[in-house]
């Protein structure tokens, strides 16, 4: 089950899905967090961010709406509070960064050099700001630009979280990846709206949010399935995930590694009911190694 | 400690129009719950995935039971009010923290679906001092009242109010408490529609270092990672979003801000 990450060691190819499990406080009364390949924190950004007014939840056929809003107490009470909580497990910590603008991204990666974690995932994809965030993950100049930039501060290898809402997602990967990003995770959410009929207006307070779950997972695999073509750096593949099963389509199309998060929000054991899935049909199937999966879709 | 597992359904009935009590069997979170907290259920149809919390209205910690009352307000608690008893359901919690327990004399004051942890609560002020003075204001929205006589078993003082005046007084559980409450209560706890718990907000506004507010917000996990439920609580001159389900959803309303819409 191991794998190996632009250089950082796996246990298993599963992490759990920025955003949905904190920094793992809530998820560590239901299990031992050190059973997971890795855990991904949620957003922090430069300054604490307060958030989006509520209702920041809709439930929609097989998924949800969420609008957040990047809510968490900025880079400073992060180091303070949640490294050394999740140095007490053996377990890689993969650093999700959010920013307003490209300074702001570089700065907290900056001041993450020195923190003792494996990983750093940028998150140009968030729908649910007003500023920054999804504006420079559909841009593939811009793309390039504050990938480029936080390359350069980065000390941990450095992913680049895509947003599926754009025309071509291969060529925003590709410029992530002539920026110097060590790997991509796709895909963020896809930008919904749920109308309240009663009120007769959008039901969230930020009237559109990021639609996740179930019902994103075949626009998630295809994704991956398209970028794992385009570039040759890694890919972190989540959306929709529940099950093993689901883990595999996203191996087979491309992924080394996979996420687990909506899944987890609803029932907090599916990112260990996936790990075990996945062991599972590698046995039932024979497989001894997860490379001997990844991208097996493609040799039609 | 939150629980995470299936619970067997005892019984499922329809007690009013559109409200039913359901019981269910599920020991490891019976005994740990306290008044105030409340369960995460999920319908098991994987188009409606989030779960529906509902408060814990009364525990039997001796059969291992606990007893929800809940309104059919939409298509999953439908679902809900489908499940035969001796099927399993699957429940999450206890979550949140429970009210804080006081002395003298309380009121307890609730509206609809806000009524039923009252009755916990009823009950775990009972046990831990039998001198409160306990004084219960609810309101029904007809004479179609549940859980009327399990509050009276153990209070001294129960009025009811309905929207259409067919039972007690005519009017809403604020009123009916504003008129009641003539020696005031030293303590008043609340449980309703937010637009019921602002009105006694702003009643209550010169002690509202003494009125405890049970809030309801759409959850995505119950436990707190996803900061989905998000309500503004006073920090120093600032504000915070807190989250209903880890820091509530019982909130002392001298905290709140209540600029929330619809409110
Ligand atoms: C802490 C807490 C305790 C509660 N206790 C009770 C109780 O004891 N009895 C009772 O009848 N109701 C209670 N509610 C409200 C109950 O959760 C909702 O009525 C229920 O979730 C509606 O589900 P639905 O599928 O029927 O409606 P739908 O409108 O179809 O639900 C769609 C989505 O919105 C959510 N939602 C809709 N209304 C509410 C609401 N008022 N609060 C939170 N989420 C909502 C649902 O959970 C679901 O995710 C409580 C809510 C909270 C937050
Ligand atoms: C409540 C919630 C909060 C999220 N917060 C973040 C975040 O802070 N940063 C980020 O990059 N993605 C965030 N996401 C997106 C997820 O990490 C993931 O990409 C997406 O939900 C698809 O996976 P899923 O269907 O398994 O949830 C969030 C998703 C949800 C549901």
């Amino acid at each position: 089950m191991r794998v190996n990450l632009s250089g950082v060691e796996w246990k298993n190819p599963v992490t759990t899905a920025s955003g949905t499990f904190g920094s793992g406080r809530e998820f560590a009364e239901f299990f031992e967090l050190g059973k997971l390949g890795a855990v991904t924190v949620k957003g922090v950004s430069l300054k604490p961010w307060a958030g989006n007014p509520p209702p920041r939840i809709a439930e929609t056929f097989g998924g949800m709406l969420n609008s957040i809003g990047l809510q968490n107490p900025g880079v400073e009470a992060f180091i303070r509070d949640d490294i050394p909580f999740l140095r007490g497990f053996n377990v890689n910590i993969i650093v999700n960064v959010c920013g307003n603008s490209i300074d702001e991204y570089a700065a907290v990666i900056e001041r993450l050099a020195s923190a003792d974690i494996d990983m750093l995932e940028l998150n140009i994809s968030c729908p649910n700001i007003s500023s920054g965030g999804i504006a420079f993950g559909t841009d593939s100049r811009l793309t390039h630009e504050v990938v480029k930039r936080c390359k350069a501060a980065a000390r941990q290898p450095l992913f680049v979280k895509l947003s599926p809402n754009v025309t071509d997602i291969a060529e925003i990967a590709k410029a992530a990846e002539a920026g110097g990003a060590d790997g991509l995770s796709l895909i963020n959410t896809l930008v919904g709206m749920k109308i309240d009929i009663r009120r007769k207006k959008p039901l969230l307070g930020n009237r559109v949010g990021g639609l996740s779950g179930p019902a994103i997972m075949p626009v998630a695999v295809r994704a991956v399935y398209q970028v794992y073509k385009a570039v040759r750096i890694p890919i972190i593949g989540m959306g929709g995930i529940t099950t093993g099963s689901d883990a595999v389509e996203f191996l087979m199309a491309g992924a080394s590694a996979v996420a687990v998060g909506t899944a987890g929000l609803i029932n907090p054991y599916a990112v260990i009911e996936v790990i075990e899935g996945i062991e599972q049909f590698m046995q039932n199937e024979g497989y001894s190694n997860i490379k001997e999966i990844v991208g097996c879709a493609h040799n039609e | 400690m939150i629980n995470s597992n299936n619970a067997l359904i005892l019984k499922n009935e329809q007690v009013a129009r559109d409200i039913y009590v359901i019981e269910l069997h599920i020991p490891n979170i019976t005994f740990i719950c306290r008044a105030g907290q409340f369960v995460n259920l999920y319908t098991g149809n994987n188009a409606m995935l989030l779960p529906r919390p509902i408060s814990i209205c009364r525990a039997d910690k001796n059969r291992g039971v606990i007893k929800l009352v809940y309104r059919i307000a939409g298509k999953g608690t439908e679902i809900i009010s489908r499940m035969k008893p001796d099927s399993l359901i699957r429940v999450m919690g206890p979550l949140g923290n429970g009210f804080k327990l006081e002395h003298g004399k309380v009121a307890l004051v609730g509206g609809g679906v806000g009524i039923p942890p009252l009755l916990e609560l009823a009950h775990a002020l009972r046990e831990n001092d039998d001198e409160t003075d306990i004084n219960v204001f609810i309101g029904y929205r007809n004479n179609e009242t549940f859980l009327l006589n399990e509050f009276r078993e153990i209070c001294r003082h129960v009025d009811i109010a309905t929207d259409d005046g067919s039972a007690g007084f005519h009017g809403n559980s604020v009123d009916l408490f504003k008129n009641g409450d003539t020696t005031q209560a030293d303590f008043v706890y609340a449980c309703g529609p937010l637009p019921m718990l602002k009105s006694l907000s702003e009643y209550m506004r010169n002690r509202a270092d003494r009125l405890f507010l049970s809030l309801e917000e759409r959850m995505g996990c119950g436990t707190g990672a996803c900061m989905g439920c998000a309500v503004k609580v006073r920090d120093g001159a600032n504000w915070v979003y807190k989250r209903v389900c880890r820091d509530g959803p019982v909130f002392t309303a001298s905290d709140l801000l209540f600029d929330i819409e619809g409110a």
